[in-house]
């Protein structure tokens, strides 16, 4: 009989365990942010941005498909900056200030661009490799993620379709 | 051992860039736990959030509670899913090929390629050295839409790296760096891996050059290597086979390794001990030992076994701990000739008579009573047997323990050393159940069995002995051993008349252990003697001349070796250097049978011979130890004319007269003082 009480009680105080971790979880994993220097060295906060999609592009200079892509990129930016979403680059390599200003300047590259270094961002995960692309939505929560390129039109897809689903 | 060649002795690969991104994927690996965690408290939120692509987002768990945006908007072809991740798209393995280059090989993944100016190779802080120029094959040019025209490498690669390795020093290790990107668009970040490597000393004769370099990466020039078969210590090779090789590979060359061991002196001791236990819960009254529980209790104490050693392994490797002089202490010795001398007596039926006063009778009886008790004292045997007896195989371990110690992976140490350990059992197990289906029921030559068995027991609790008291001791008691047993066999009881052929075959033996006896009591008496020759050093028979032992300087310390070795290679002279401890059996060996052999003198006539004794083994004995990547003695190392150590030359444990003379004809050759210098051989990949 001791036996049976003990069992019941050491399950329960795991279940109890468990509810408690699964809130939390729930409570952190809510809403994401970050700061980071751009080439300049000014800190830009993510949560800065609240209110428009932020989509967040990890890439480096040394990234073939992510050199194809950042046109792209450049295009959905211009097309809705002022409106419902903008692009964030985020380099992701150790490089000297000098080449990144210079690369940025050369790629004429119009949204803004942090530095990583080469440490993943939490909860920018995993980063697989690059480029890698992820989504945050206009309350600050991380939605969506994509590794390897992605098309304007892609991208203008799936807001059209979150659009879509918020309704 | 290039100074001759300062064009391939600084390298240009030197490249600081890989050590971050090291860290990186440290982090990347821990986030990914992390995340991974916290998704699984927390499934049913993105269900609520983000209802429609569930069901696809839990393909991917580290990401599930996010939409998968390729699937979710028609992409595709490039979900999260569809790419490798860096290390099962690129997988790199290293070798030693040769003395003075090392070989580095990538298997690469369809679709996936990597780019030919992104390789570096450098050395890591834990080692000395440097690196030449990496040798690549020619790459397939691959147009890349915005970098242009790349040279890339798809499904593999190989390069060959010489290597200018640290004075003294024949571990190297590598930080290789390499990036590549998949075909469907992405692209990896720059990916750093430390390899350790084993180099084999250079070969002494120069001919063995350029031309005749393997073909095979990773493979030393078996040609010139096999001359002696020394070439390569046993450690070394065991080194470099777990550095490079496939984990599989490795492991099961280390569960055969350890059935080879099994068959050494050593080792075998453990057999009867086993099977001692087996034949003591069959030799119960009304209770049979079935073929099955003989198996399992035989499995209990090789798995305990096998533990003992991945533990002992790990620490070993992590602390460098000395393991011979740990498990050597006289204390610890004494416990386990204590619990021998017990199992022998209760072997000898001493305890079916006088039951149980000592709490070890009480325990036994124990045991009996309770299965639970009989697998844990099982286990424990394993385990104690595992330490005792781990001293012994110590060339092979050493190999393993290097290992673990350079490359600070436990996780492959502890389970290649458990693997070795259960080779060593197997062959345990199968002795275990023979002897439990060989014994019937009952019968009169039972208690012989459990006699001899005791007898053995006894032999082994001397043989532990050995190393703690002094030698006269030690043989005396082997003495008193073969002479007790030779009575009892009847050796001094007149035969009946019409005696069977057995009875007159086992007086004879008892006969032969008693003249034997004899033999070692005149010679102990005589202040001689050993085990196996044992009027040894007593001159029974005018002109009888003592053989002279070889004169070692003794040193103390690694100053005291440096003190000595300097002003011998002043003099251009070979050195000899020995590690001797008291408990050290085949240290006593190689005194007894390879150093009192004449040619073995005749050979060393002109080397300097140096000796230290690492008994105490106290600080200076354990750096001196260290300083060669040595755990403990046995181990003989030869100083070229030049000084340097020749690592090909190193004997770790007994070897007999006349391979060791041919070791000493090759230290002493003139050919071992020039210095092989060679071109990195072309590799096709």
């Amino acid at each position: 009989m001791p036996m049976r009480i003990a069992t019941i009680l050491s399950a329960s105080m795991l279940l109890l365990i468990l509810a408690v971790a699964t809130a939390t979880a729930r409570a952190e994993s809510h809403l994401v942010d970050f700061s980071l220097p751009d080439a300049d060295g000014r800190i830009h906060r993510l949560s800065d941005h609240r209110g428009k999609w932020v989509v967040i592009n990890f890439w480096a200079t040394w990234c073939g498909p992510c050199m194809i892509e950042i046109p792209e990129l450049m295009d959905f930016h211009e097309r809705h900056k002022d409106d419902d979403a903008i692009v964030i680059g985020v380099n992701f390599e150790e490089i000297d200030t000098p080449d990144l200003v210079k690369f940025i300047a050369e790629m004429d590259i119009n949204y803004l661009v942090v530095r990583a270094g080469d440490k993943p961002i939490l909860p920018f995960e995993p980063l697989k490799g690059l480029p890698s692309t992820f989504f945050v939505d206009p309350l600050g929560e991380l939605v969506a993620s994509h590794v390897g390129p992605v098309t304007g039109e892609a991208i203008d897809d799936f807001l059209a379709r979150e659009a879509l689903r918020s309704e | 051992m290039n100074e001759s060649d300062p064009g391939l002795a600084r390298g240009t690969a030197a490249n600081g860039a890989g050590r971050p991104s090291r860290r990186a994927f440290r982090l990347l690996c821990v986030a990914a736990l992390i995340s991974l965690g916290t998704v699984r408290t927390a499934p049913a939120e993105h269900e609520a959030g983000h209802a429609g692509s569930g069901g696809l987002a839990e393909t991917a768990p580290a990401i599930s509670r996010l939409l998968e945006l390729g699937s979710g908007i028609g992409i595709g072809t490039s979900g999260e899913d569809e790419f490798l991740d860096p290390d099962a798209a690129f997988v790199l393995s290293a070798a030693a090929a040769g003395p003075d280059a090392i070989a580095a090989r990538w298997e690469i993944e369809d679709g996936y390629y990597l780019y030919r100016d992104k390789f570096r190779f450098r050395v890591a802080d834990t080692t000395g050295g440097s690196l030449g120029e990496a040798g690549f094959p020619a790459g397939r040019m691959k147009d890349d839409e915005y970098f242009g025209p790349m040279e890339v490498y798809y499904g593999s690669v190989a390069a060959l790296v010489p290597v200018v390795r640290a004075a003294g020093s024949n571990l190297i290790d590598v930080d290789v760096t390499y990036q590549g990107c998949a075909d469907a668009g992405l692209c990896y970040p720059p990916i750093t891996k430390t390899v350790s490597l084993l180099l084999p000393a250079a070969l002494a004769d120069t001919g063995a050059g350029a031309g005749t370099a393997s073909g095979v990466p990773g493979l030393p020039d078996s040609g010139a290597a096999g001359a002696l078969g020394v070439e390569l210590p046993e450690q070394d090779r065991i080194a470099a086979a777990l550095v490079s090789g496939n984990r599989w590979l490795v492991i099961l060359s280390l569960f055969g390794a350890g059935l080879l061991l099994t068959f050494t002196p050593c080792v075998l001791p453990m057999v009867p001990i086993l099977t001692s236990i087996i034949v003591g819960q069959g030799a119960e009254p009304g209770r049979v030992v079935s073929p099955r529980r003989a198996f399992t209790l035989s499995l209990v104490y090789v798995l305990a076994m096998a533990l003992t050693y991945t533990v002992a392994g790990v620490l070993a490797g992590l602390f460098g701990a000395n393991l011979a002089a740990a498990f050597q202490d006289p204390w610890i010795v004494s416990a386990f000739v204590l619990v021998f001398v017990l199992l022998a007596l209760s072997m000898f039926g001493f305890y079916d008579l006088q039951m149980p006063t000592s709490w070890q009778a009480g325990l036994a009886a124990l045991s009996h009573r309770q299965r639970g008790g009989t697998w844990a004292g099982v286990a424990a045997m394993g385990a104690l047997s595992a330490l005792i007896v781990g001293p012994c195989v110590a060339a092979p371990l050493a190999g393993v323990l290097i290992y673990i110690g350079r490359t600070g992976d436990p996780v492959l140490g502890g389970v290649a050393l458990f693997a070795l350990g259960m080779g060593m059992g197997v062959p345990l197990i199968v002795a275990g159940v023979s002897a439990g289906k060989l014994l019937p029921r009952a019968g009169a030559w039972m208690s012989t069995v459990k006699a001899v068995f005791g007898v053995m027991l006894l032999g082994v609790g001397i043989y532990l002995l050995e190393r703690v008291v002094p030698e006269s001791v030690a043989l005396l008691l082997w003495a008193a051993l073969f002479i007790v047993c030779a009575i009892y066999m009847g050796a001094l009881d007149s035969l009946a008349a019409g005696a069977g052929g057995w009875r007159r075959l086992w007086k004879g033996a008892g006969l032969v252990m008693l003249v034997y006896g004899v033999l070692i009591m005149v010679g102990v008496a005589g202040g001689g003697g050993d085990l196996f020759r044992p009027l040894r050093g007593v001159a029974l028979v005018a002109g009888a001349s003592s053989e002279h032992e070889l004169a070692f300087t003794q040193v103390k310390g690694l100053d005291g070796l440096n003190a000595e070795l300097g002003p011998a290679a002043a003099r251009g002279e070979v050195v000899m250097f020995d590690y001797y401890a008291d408990w050290c059996v085949s240290c006593k060996e190689m005194e007894r049978f390879t150093f009192s052999d004449p040619q073995v003198q005749a050979a060393l006539a002109n080397v300097l011979l140096l000796q230290t004794d690492v008994t105490a083994n106290d600080d200076a004995d354990r750096a001196l130890l260290a300083e060669f990547g040595l755990f403990g003695p046995p181990a003989i190392l030869f100083f070229g004319p030049d000084g340097r150590e020749r690592r090909n030359l190193r004997v770790v444990g007994y070897m007999n007269a006349g391979d060791f003379r041919r070791v000493v004809e090759r230290a002493i050759s003139p050919a071992a003082s020039v210095t092989a210098s060679r071109q990195a051989p072309e590799l096709e990949s």
